[in-house]
């Protein structure tokens, strides 16, 4: 398999496989030109990992796995979402929050109420929007238990 | 903007596949049903633009370094 490149602006160069991209289902909104992602971790980032675009390097969201990261947050994923995804099997499933840093990054929160699930098997991804307005669009990352 | 009049339980189609049907009116709140196929997105527009505004305001800035950090610090034993 032959080894891709982008130069992200937040990361340098990447090299990566077509099979390492995840593909959204449908756009995130406001980025409706973007529908392939790479999935970045490492050691110095963890608990957060980078969603790099594919087609524009210069947009890096910071995702946070927001089931095992809130502990209390619990979403029930919308059986029609399950069916877009093609889940067969939660164990594919992962649930990830957008996190915002503003200027003091103490302030930092993450986006419950439109989580990120991904397929890991498929590689396919959509942003849904929780009908539930319990979840906050805003719950800050350090008052986590 | 098209102006349209409909009573309870009319309705009116956006293309071939999209339909909206007032399901209710009371008062001043109207109730639509929506049929729609699965990859059409349908929210309330005060959801939707929040939803847009916070993915706006999440693409990475430079303070990202000082959040990895500041993580780090608090999780040292």
């Amino acid at each position: 398999m032959s080894i891709l490149k982008i130069n992200s602006a937040k990361l340098g160069e990447i090299e990566y496989n077509e099979s390492d991209v995840v593909t959204l289902c449908s756009p995130l909104l406001g980025f409706n030109e973007l529908n392939e992602f790479l999935l970045i971790s490492n050691e110095s980032s963890y608990p957060f990992i980078w969603f790099q675009s594919v087609e524009n390097s210069d947009i890096c969201f910071i995702l946070v796995e927001a089931t095992k990261f809130f502990t209390d947050y619990e979403p029930i994923i919308p059986k029609r979402e399950m069916k877009v995804l093609s889940i067969e099997d939660i164990e594919n499933m992962k649930i990830f929050s957008i996190v915002v840093i503003p200027e003091d990054p103490t302030k930092s929160t993450a986006n419950l109420r439109a989580p990120l699930i991904i397929n890991l098997d498929k590689k396919i991804a959509k942003q849904i929007i929780l009908d539930n307005d319990v979840f906050p669009i805003k719950r800050s990352l350090f008052t986590a238990k | 903007m098209l102006i349209l009049s409909r009573k309870n339980n009319e309705s009116i189609m956006i293309g071939d596949e999209i339909e909206i049907i007032v399901v209710d009116v009371v008062g001043k709140t109207v109730k639509l049903g929506i049929n729609a196929p699965r990859d059409i997105f349908v929210h309330r527009k005060e959801i939707y633009e929040a939803i847009k505004n916070e993915n706006i305001r999440a693409i990475s800035k430079d303070n990202v370094i000082s959040l990895f950090e500041l993580f780090n610090d608090r999780n040292k034993p």
